[in-house]
């Protein structure tokens, strides 16, 4: 009696195989990409990978009209090769007109209400019409959603962008006290090209961006300078070039208000080693002369980047992180963080200390 | 003599069966809950209620120290006669009845939203059910046993929950006292509804091995249920902004959603999955307390035909019913009511009431 009763109840454990999914029989969409179409409508594109040896293309491309990105999935089932799913996306990738004119999020919100879809999908914005992307042949280079991926962490590591998935972005524009980004796609004669910030408002829509040159700078803000910042200053003289690596950083950033505007006292301690030098200097006897015009050099090119946030009325360094900690009361009483952040007055001292120069002298 | 002699936990086993009860649903809400009304400074809130739900505890104790063969249902027919002591044991018997509908409904629900949308719900009720009678069915030794299991088994959890830890910004807890110390207080009555569990002391009080240990177990229990409630509120609070917090509904899973590994994706399915563990160790013990109390109140020593009932009713119901998001907030908004009176109120009144009455009839014999 009892053992017909645990066999029976074994089947019980297989009451989930009823509800399988093969993975040949499905459209896992690897890249969503939304675009403004004609007349106001959503474009939608997905890249998914063919598992079909017959099949001459490596990923298929999908292109529907739609709604919202979860209508436009709807209607392309009715012509995908299998069920398409969003769960394994690696990219969300909008293209820079439709991130002009509307809030990102009654876009994007598919993807966080429906807990079947991943968070840590990469969200990038394309300079161009999508279709440049989406169509482009890379005969040297793997399947187009992975290719995006590691162009896109490759130029974030060294620091010619940034990086930001989908739960980045919306804890960053959610938070009253700072706004997001994400990085800049371009094709440019048919390769990938990733460089520059895009910038957002508090209402998640785009407004400016950062040049790719400027992305550094804006990793030092962010104190992310790890592993190794790459820059390169020209001398006074012409032609001649010091390039430099910033290895680790202090930072330490004071707000304090006064005759009611913000006030930031930004004091940051860069440790770097020279990795090249066109012109000949004298290391041992003008240490501290270079270590003063690199200093001087990175905190000119630092404010020009906190001005062009500024002018953006953007924070996605977070300077409002600190004004809420240590200014609370005077925080509070901002109606707009970013608005009252393009009034304050930021200091920018950094100090810079030349731990090696290489094997020459 | 002793009444439960083959039933005996250790004090461990207590500990763990306590906490156990404790931790359970509440925890995947209650960062958003205590960002609604505190903001960041949500943490004190756990600290005060951490401290009012030990003393409640202890009030029990002392209650129930006085007759130490005696469960609730006993105790109550002892001091408020025939009438009113079944009324009392009625009431605690429909307290843990809503508790484990609560749970259970709760446990399906989450389930079917981030694991088995397909799966419908009577199927996982049957599943939830199964252990759920086997463990019942044998006792509390039994119960005990199986939560020291599940502790053990889930101690690797509150690491990973810490590993967002590192992408937040501490920032965001500063200034402490933001708006003062009121917010504070108002979600103070928010995270002493947390610490529900404690009161089942009513029940298994009389099987503890060692019944010296008892305070210094309910102080444990508690603690274990207040560190891990603030290592979770913190973390929620450090890595989402506290703009962020009240707008989820379940920041505990969304948190985990962050978590990614180059070989794995979607951990918080797999976290889920063991969570399941965390769910049972909460229903089970109102589980057993409902029919405990019922097959006292008819009589019967053997317990496992009244939860043979009981499981074929719950099964049952699932066929009929499923409850939508908006029922099952609904049933717990009830349960925290009722356990508001039940874990804090009556206690105290009752040791109140014990302790005059013992006074009044020690009056009587001199």
């Amino acid at each position: 009696m009892k053992k017909c009763i645990y066999a029976i109840l074994c089947f019980f454990i297989t009451t989930g195989c009823g509800m399988k999914t093969q993975l040949d029989e499905l459209t896992l969409a690897l890249t969503v990409g939304l675009d403004e179409g004609k007349n106001g409508n959503l474009l939608i594109y997905s890249i998914s990978p063919v598992f079909n040896k017959e099949a001459k293309n490596i990923y298929e491309v999908i292109r529907t009209v739609g709604m919202t990105p979860r209508d436009g999935r709807s209607k392309a089932n009715a012509f995908a090769s299998g069920k398409i799913v969003g769960g394994k996306a690696q990219n969300i990738i909008v293209s820079k007109t439709l991130a002009k004119k509307h809030d990102m999020f009654s876009y994007l919100d598919v993807f966080y209400r429906d807990p079947k879809n991943s968070t840590t999908a990469n969200f990038i914005v394309f300079d161009g019409p999508l279709k440049d992307l989406m169509y482009v042949r890379l005969n040297d280079k793997p399947r187009l959603s992975v290719a995006i991926r590691d162009v896109i962490l490759t130029a974030h590591v060294s620091k010619q962008t940034t990086k930001i998935n989908m739960l980045d972005f919306r804890r960053l524009s959610l938070d009253r006290a700072q706004t997001s980004f994400a990085p800049i796609l371009k094709v440019h004669k048919g390769d990938l090209i990733a460089g520059g910030i895009a910038l957002f408002n508090e209402q998640r829509k785009y407004v400016g961006s950062l040049l790719q040159k400027e992305s550094p700078y804006f990793a030092i803000l962010k104190k992310n300078v790890k592993p190794a910042t790459s820059l390169t200053f020209q001398t006074k003289k012409q032609k001649e070039y010091v390039s430099i690596s910033v290895e680790h950083g202090d930072f330490s950033y004071k707000p304090s208000f006064r005759n009611g505007a913000f006030h930031f006292d930004v004091r940051m301690k860069l440790g770097v080693i020279v990795t090249e030098s066109t012109t000949y200097i004298d290391m041992k006897k003008e240490k501290k002369k270079v270590e003063k015009w690199l200093a001087k050099e990175i905190q000119k090119q630092l404010e020009s980047v906190v001005k062009k946030i500024q002018k953006y009325e953007v924070d996605p360094v977070g300077f409002g992180l600190y004004a809420r900690a240590y200014e609370y009361k005077q925080f509070q009483k901002q109606k707009s963080w970013p608005k009252a952040f393009a009034k304050a007055k930021i200091d920018i001292h950094p100090t810079v200390e030349i731990i090696s120069y290489g094997v020459l002298q | 003599m002793k009444r439960y002699q083959f039933n005996e936990i250790t004090t461990m086993q207590y500990i763990f069966l306590i906490s156990g009860t404790q931790i359970g649903i509440g925890i995947l809400s209650l960062p958003a809950q205590l960002a609604d009304i505190a903001n960041t400074d949500g943490w004190i809130a756990i600290v005060i209620g951490w401290i009012i739900s030990i003393i409640a505890s202890t009030i029990i104790i002392k209650t129930m120290e006085k007759h130490q063969q005696d469960t609730i249902f006993d105790l109550s027919r002892r001091y408020f006669g025939r009438t009113f002591g079944t009324f009392i044991h009625i009431a605690f018997v429909a307290y843990a009845l809503l508790a484990s509908i609560t749970v259970v409904f709760t446990a399906i629900h989450i389930t079917q939203v981030w694991i088995l949308p397909n799966t419908p719900n009577y199927l996982i009720m049957m599943l939830f059910m199964l252990p759920g009678f086997f463990i019942t069915k044998n006792g509390v030794r039994i119960l005990g046993r199986y939560a020291e299991v599940v502790f053990y088994l889930t101690l690797w959890m509150p690491i990973l929950i810490a590993v967002p830890l590192q992408k937040g910004t501490i920032l965001h807890m500063l200034p402490m006292l933001k708006e003062g110390w009121a917010p504070i207080i108002q979600a103070v009555k928010t995270t002493v509804l947390s610490f529900l569990g404690f009161e089942l002391a009513f029940v298994f009080y009389p099987f503890l091995k060692e019944k010296k240990h008892a305070v210094k177990a309910m102080v444990i229990a508690n603690s274990i249920s207040a560190l891990t409630f603030l290592l979770i509120t913190i973390t929620c609070f450090i890595f989402f902004s506290p703009d962020e917090t009240p707008l989820l509904i379940w920041p505990t899973l969304s948190l985990l959603k962050t978590i990614e590994f180059p070989f794995i994706e979607r951990f918080e399915v797999i976290f889920l999955s063991f969570y399941l563990f965390v769910m049972s160790t909460t229903g089970i013990p109102y589980i057993f307390t409902t029919v405990f109390g019922i097959s006292q109140l008819i009589g019967k020593k053997d317990h496992t035909i009244v939860l043979l009932v009981a499981v074929c009713i719950f099964i049952f119901t699932s066929f009929l019913y499923n409850p939508s998001f908006f029922h099952v907030q609904t049933l717990g908004s009830w349960w925290e009511k009722y356990g508001l009176w039940g874990a804090y109120f009556f206690p105290i009144g009752l040791f109140i009431y014990t302790s005059i009455a013992r006074w009044f009839q020690r009056g009587k014999k001199k």
